[in-house]
């Protein structure tokens, strides 16, 4: 211990009233904190067999709880928000599709709708005589009188 | 000479009695000689400078280092006298309490202690400002507070050889402030 000695009072020919107090000379950081070359030798210094085992199984177990709560977290915002639709991230249109086909009810066919064509570029059915239609009949429409024909054909 | 200095007002701020000393700037700076114009208190005294005026030599006790403005010799004792810290402002004589600044007190007794500790002689801290000469008085939880905590403001300051009396004052005035019996300042005129 190092012994400090302040004066309490000055007088003109010196000083009076010493108060002391001690100081610890190992009080210092020196000797808790390492330094840089010491942090660097412990860096560098070769870890023992059982200590290596520790870390290697210690690592693999962070790596599986990780694993876990990744999964967790996907699953549960999958239930609770639905399935990503980011591009990238959602299934493909195929699968789409297929998913939504067996999601929604199926829909009555509607029948074709009667093709419209010119008349100019409409080519004629080709059908065997004997069940060949009567003559399609080609009327323009009463209500619209200035529109282009309409071709209405009836298949069998 | 009587045995008694004439301080003009004495104050208790923060654990450390405080006595101060008021003098005309223009007249005292004036002076030729080191100890008349940095204390003119003890103007005509035997006081001696350990080092030529403008050297500054370093003190050091444990991790505590510090390099006073001025160290003298004074009878049997040293005097450690800082005037180049502080604002450089005037100090009123009946505002000078509110003017204080704590940090550079505790500064002049952490260099105080550094002095005494690596000479080994009874040290008083004094400082100098534009127009007021103080003696501080530190009482004792102030000079344990400073004295057992170099090696923490070392570790907070991240210090790897040594603190500065302004970074160990900066460290022990909040711990100081809570202490119970510091913070309320008593005055008391001379």
């Amino acid at each position: 211990m190092i012994q400090v000695q302040i004066a309490s009072q000055i007088t003109p020919l010196g000083v009076q009233g010493i108060r002391w107090v001690l100081v610890d000379p190992t009080d210092s950081c020196n000797a808790t904190v390492p330094t840089p070359v010491d942090m660097l030798t412990a860096a560098v210094a070769p870890v023992e067999p059982s200590v290596e085992r520790s870390l290697l199984s210690m690592g693999v177990l962070k790596l599986g709880v990780t694993g876990m709560g990744l999964g967790l977290a996907l699953w549960t915002a999958q239930a609770w928000l639905g399935a990503p639709t980011a591009p990238g991230l959602g299934p493909t249109a195929g699968q789409r599709a297929t998913e939504r086909a067996a999601v929604l009810p199926p829909v009555p066919a509607a029948p074709a709708p009667a093709p419209t064509l010119p008349a100019a570029t409409q080519p004629a059915p080709t059908l065997p005589p004997d069940r060949a239609a009567p003559a399609a009949t080609v009327e323009p429409a009463a209500s619209a009188p200035a529109a282009a024909p309409l071709i209405t054909a009836e298949l069998r | 000479m009587t045995d008694k200095l004439d301080w003009h007002d004495e104050a208790e701020l923060l654990g450390v009695r405080v006595r101060a000393y008021f003098f005309d700037p223009a007249e005292v700076d004036a002076r030729p000689d080191f100890v008349g114009r940095q204390l003119p208190i003890l103007r005509g005294s035997p006081a001696t400078l350990l080092a030529p005026e403008g050297q500054r030599s370093g003190y050091r006790v444990a991790a505590l280092l510090a390099q006073p403005d001025a160290v003298l010799s004074h009878g049997s004792g040293l005097l450690c006298l800082s005037y180049k810290g502080g604002d450089g402002r005037l100090h009123e004589p009946g505002l000078w309490r509110r003017q204080w600044r704590a940090d550079v007190m505790l500064q002049c007794v952490a260099a105080a202690m550094a002095v005494s500790g690596d000479r080994q002689q009874p040290t008083a801290a004094l400082w100098r400002g534009a127009n007021l000469l103080c003696q501080f008085d530190p009482s004792p939880p102030v000079l344990e507070c400073l004295a057992t905590h170099i090696g923490a403001a070392q570790r907070y300051w991240r210090e790897p050889l040594q603190v500065s009396p302004a970074q160990l004052a900066s460290f022990c005035e909040p711990r100081l402030r809570v202490l119970p019996g510091l913070a309320a300042p008593v005055a008391a005129a001379v």
